[in-house]
């Protein structure tokens, strides 16, 4: 990428071809490297494609479309594609054939040269002789005419549109995901959240309670917590100084062990412990059982 | 069952005939032969050497995979091919000292007449295309010496250099007027060669 206008300003030229030689080869260098001027050129080009449109109008004889066919049959019976394809390279028509006085002194048809001069290419000449029934056949193809092939591609482009559609979908599902998670995130990394992270004596389990005072919600995070076992569940208790336990709430973690719940919490109390109890399905006024993870509420 | 009514695009043609498909090739001569026959015989005046470098262009789309639809329209690659093409020959002519083939790439009044006919002329042509008319309003925007100079460049490929001595000119005053003068065209018709 450069910011030196001049390039920029030889694009025309270049596109043109009125470029010298020592230009156009300063140019070129320059233009491997920048896409920007890469992207200027092929603007250009499209410009002076068009100034096409500016010589009379002169119809091709009928003969041509008739000659153009029966070589590109011919190539392709006969792997002609392979070989042009190897030894091309992806030069575009500008670059691969402007002013190239040494190449044509030289009588080298160069890249593009495939059917230049008196008739076909070498191996365009070498497929013809050994693919006639080929031909013969692909113009059978041809005969079924371009209706077909519209039929082939419109039935293509309905399974691509479908495709888009349902790409559309999944998308559409993964951004109302994200967006979940960012309103998630937003939620429990500002400053009036308060946290406490439970543990045990003996590791793991753990668990981290993220709880929103201005928003009065609560995320409930743990991992390495097997299932509770059938009829049971684990609640959550919040504990202010030597009062009794309040209920913050039941859940259930899944079958690796990992829970992440959203939940509203209670408004306009402060709690110095958190707990986790097992308890009966449906939770209990106070724990029947000994905490078996505990922390403190910090930050906020 | 969709009938062959249907418009097929030009990207899907060149994938279609990138798979073998001789039919993609025939839709995209049907569409894009006649504007490129007609600027390599600007170019050539010569239907014979006109045949050999449309030929070569649609056996060059045929044959390899130069043509990259991320970098422009099959129709521009196909316009610029063919007059890269129809130039060299004439800059061969030239070389040989056939004098009489190429004349017709120094003479202004010949090549400037297509330009100068969309310029001065607008409503000569019975059947413009909409990219015709496209085309006429984005040669208003130049001046008619930097249509001139373009003129000299597109369908006579002459250089910077060869331009200032045609017109007796500065090369400096000829860069100028060639820059102002593609920027514009950039500016005023980002279109696409379509069919005829």
């Amino acid at each position: 990428m450069t910011n030196d206008t001049r390039w920029f300003e030889m694009a025309g030229g270049y596109v043109l071809d009125t470029l010298d030689a020592e230009e156009r080869a300063a140019f070129e260098r320059q233009l491997l490297s920048d896409p920007a001027l890469r992207a200027e050129v092929d603007a250009h080009r499209e410009a002076i494609a068009g100034l096409a449109h500016a010589a009379p109008r002169a119809a091709p004889p009928p003969a041509l479309k008739d000659r153009i066919m029966r070589e590109a049959r011919a190539s392709r019976a006969g792997g002609a594609v392979d070989e042009e394809r190897s030894g091309a390279g992806a030069l575009s028509p500008p670059e691969a054939t402007g002013r190239d006085d040494a190449r044509v002194r030289a009588g080298e048809k160069g890249p593009a040269g495939a059917a230049r001069g008196s008739g076909p290419a070498p191996s365009v000449q070498r497929a013809r002789r050994g693919g006639q029934w080929l031909a013969i056949a692909a113009a059978l193809v041809v005969a079924l005419g371009l209706g077909a092939l519209a039929q082939q591609i419109e039935q293509r482009r309905a399974a691509l549109a479908d495709e888009l559609v349902r790409t559309q979908a999944r998308l559409d599902s993964t951004a109302t995901r994200l967006a979940e998670r960012d309103s998630l995130l937003s939620t429990f990394l500002g400053p009036d959240v308060v946290t406490a992270v439970l543990s045990g004596t003996d590791q793991p389990p753990s668990a981290r309670i993220f709880w929103n005072r201005a928003t009065s919600t609560m995320l409930v995070t743990a991992f390495n917590l097997p299932p509770a076992p059938d009829g049971r569940t684990y609640q959550l208790w919040g504990i202010a100084g030597g009062d009794a336990p309040v209920s913050l709430g039941t859940f259930q973690t899944d079958a690796n062990g990992t829970v992440v719940v959203q939940r509203a919490a209670p408004v306009g109390v402060t709690f110095d412990i958190g707990a986790i109890t097992e308890e009966p399905t449906g939770g209990s006024a106070q724990p029947t059982t000994a905490p078996f993870l505990v922390g403190s509420w910090t930050g906020g | 069952m969709t009938g062959p009514s249907l418009h097929v695009t030009d990207e899907e043609l060149v994938a279609a005939m990138r798979t073998g498909e001789e039919r993609a090739l025939s839709a995209l001569y049907d569409r894009y032969s006649e504007s490129i026959y007609s600027l390599a015989m600007s170019i050539l005046r010569d239907a014979g050497e006109a045949d050999e470098v449309v030929a070569d262009a649609f056996l060059r789309l045929w044959n390899t995979t130069d043509y990259d639809p991320r970098r422009g329209s099959v129709g521009a690659y196909l316009a610029v091919f063919v007059r890269s093409r129809a130039l060299d020959r004439v800059r061969t002519l030239r070389r040989q000292g056939k004098a009489e083939e190429a004349r017709a790439a120094r003479d202004p009044s010949g090549l400037l007449l297509p330009v100068a006919e969309v310029a001065d002329r607008p409503d000569e042509e019975l059947q413009r295309g909409e990219e015709r008319a496209r085309l006429d309003e984005a040669l208003g925007t130049l001046t008619d010496k930097q249509r001139t100079v373009i003129g000299l460049a597109y369908f006579g490929g002459l250089t910077h250099r060869e331009i200032a001595e045609e017109l007796s000119e500065p090369i400096g005053t000829i860069k100028t007027r060639i820059r102002d003068g593609m920027l514009k065209l950039r500016d005023a018709f980002p279109f696409t060669l379509t069919s005829t």
